[in-house]
């Protein structure tokens, strides 16, 4: 089914709403939380939160692109999920590593909380993103907004996880210097 | 830490087309297809519409339909695997040399699934795969000895095999291992929903000479066939091999239908977490 009729079908308030989202968006959004919980079960329990979240939103929201609208969702939820000790505990590990590497970026004189409004960081962070080239984009998106591993990242790209891993880490520097020129 | 997760949120920020790409990238857009579809020129009867209503109806979630991944490399030195074997007084044995190692993550649980062969080069002897065809033909593994026209001792002394392996027996650290044939130049092909390799093997036998028997075979290499096709998101593994050059054996592997059953296969259902491909073993 379009994703125009499955909008259609929230909008209509219809049944059908969910099952047909779940048919085909369902592995895609397990697949986002997954990444970032490393757990089934709260992977399983952030799609469902998304489901309920999407019928609480449309209508009035009409989203551009329902894939991303609904990764979206299930992200957020999959990182507050996260952030409780209970899921970290059962091992978000590629989460944990790739927080470890987002780390690298944050200059060491830069409190984020304290001196960036979250719009502010929103906006820097967009800017970065749009001026990096196609396969740059694809390969910062995948680590940092998808969670995606190194490996799985290198099979994408067809080559080595060290070629990966340097191509993240020159696109950590970047963003690093993107995150001190808006001090 | 916290500065960090607070970039992770402000991520949303990035425009939903990028975010889109980035997903088409990693091919996280794929879902399952409920209808029939073809491969190459094939039909192949996948019955995901009704696991999918199954999986609705048990209330089961979509970890079933998670993604699979695999990757494959040849032998670490020192490497080795160990399987159950009751016969050795320690209860396994241990595999030291082997050629090449395929390893799997993904969920620990998947579809069972039988296939049906739309060309082979001959037809097989129905009574030795008798115990893995249902009465409708399906099957969970194919085997021909030999062709008809060849003996036993012939360089083609196996044709065509297929077989089936579930990626949850390899995901907690396990492989499926190619033991005694080692890959020539492996490529990489996607053949719709199928991840495939395609490469030939070269098993090399020494020479026997045995005066008793009278026997006296010299040293040879037989060249195996193989296209290993990968369903990632089903989840399991069609080995198709075989003595037959690489057009038969690949004619054969494009030909073949697949459909999932019922049955929920499992990481606790194998003994090992491991196992070797079966090529040559009859």
């Amino acid at each position: 089914m379009e994703d125009s009729k499955i909008v259609d079908l929230y909008w209509q308030r219809s049944e059908l709403a969910i099952p047909e989202t779940e048919r085909k968006y369902g592995s895609y959004c397990h697949k986002i939380a997954l990444n970032i919980c490393g757990s089934r079960e709260d992977a399983e329990e952030c799609v469902n939160d998304t489901w309920l979240r999407a019928w609480n939103r449309m209508p009035d929201e009409r989203p551009g692109i329902l894939s991303a609208f609904l990764g979206t969702i299930t992200r957020n939820f999959a990182i507050d999920r996260y952030r409780l000790y209970s899921c970290k505990k059962r091992g978000g590990g590629e989460t944990e590593l790739a927080l470890d590497e987002l780390g690298e970026c944050v200059p060491s004189q830069l409190d984020v909380e304290k001196t960036l409004e979250e719009h502010e960081l929103e906006e820097t962070i967009r800017k970065f993103v749009l001026s990096l080239n196609e396969t740059e984009r694809n390969v910062f998106l995948s680590r940092y907004w998808y969670l995606a591993s190194i490996d799985e990242i290198s099979q994408r790209l067809h080559c080595s996880e060290s070629r990966t891993k340097s191509m993240l880490f020159r696109l950590r520097k970047k963003l690093s210097v993107w995150l001190e020129d808006i001090q | 830490m916290k500065s960090e997760i607070q970039m992770l949120y402000a991520m949303n920020a990035v425009p939903e087309e990028i975010v889109c790409a980035a997903g088409k990238f990693l091919e996280y857009d794929r879902f399952r297809k409920e209808q029939r579809y073809q491969s190459g020129t094939v039909r192949k009867l996948l019955l995901i519409a009704a696991a999918v209503s199954v999986l609705f109806a048990l209330g089961i979630a979509a970890y079933a339909m998670g993604f699979f991944s695999w990757s494959h490399r040849n032998q670490i030195p020192g490497e080795s695997y160990s399987i159950h074997w009751e016969e050795n007084p320690n209860g396994e044995i241990t595999w030291n040399e082997f050629a090449h190692v395929f390893e799997f993550t993904g969920p620990e649980e998947c579809r069972g699934v039988q296939f049906k062969e739309g060309w082979l080069p001959f037809a097989p002897n129905e009574q030795v795969n008798k115990w893995a065809t249902d009465e409708n033909g399906w099957r969970k593994r194919l085997v021909s000895e030999c062709a008809p026209e060849v003996d036993s001792s012939s360089e083609n002394f196996q044709p065509y095999m297929i077989e089936l392996y579930y990626t949850p027996q390899f995901v907690n650290g396990g492989a499926l291992i190619l033991m005694n044939q080692q890959p020539e130049e492996i490529i990489e092909e996607q053949w719709d929903e199928h991840q495939v390799l395609k490469f030939y093997a070269i098993q090399h036998y020494d020479a026997i000479n045995r005066e008793d028997l009278d026997l006296h075979v010299p040293a040879r290499d037989y060249h195996f066939a193989f296209v290993i096709l990968f369903q990632p998101e089903l989840g399991y593994i069609a080995v198709v091999s075989g003595t037959s050059d690489m057009e038969t054996v690949e004619h054969v592997a494009r030909e073949l239908e697949f459909r999932t059953t019922d049955e929920t296969i499992s990481s606790n259902d194998f003994i090992d977490n491991c196992t070797c491909i079966d090529v040559g073993q009859g």
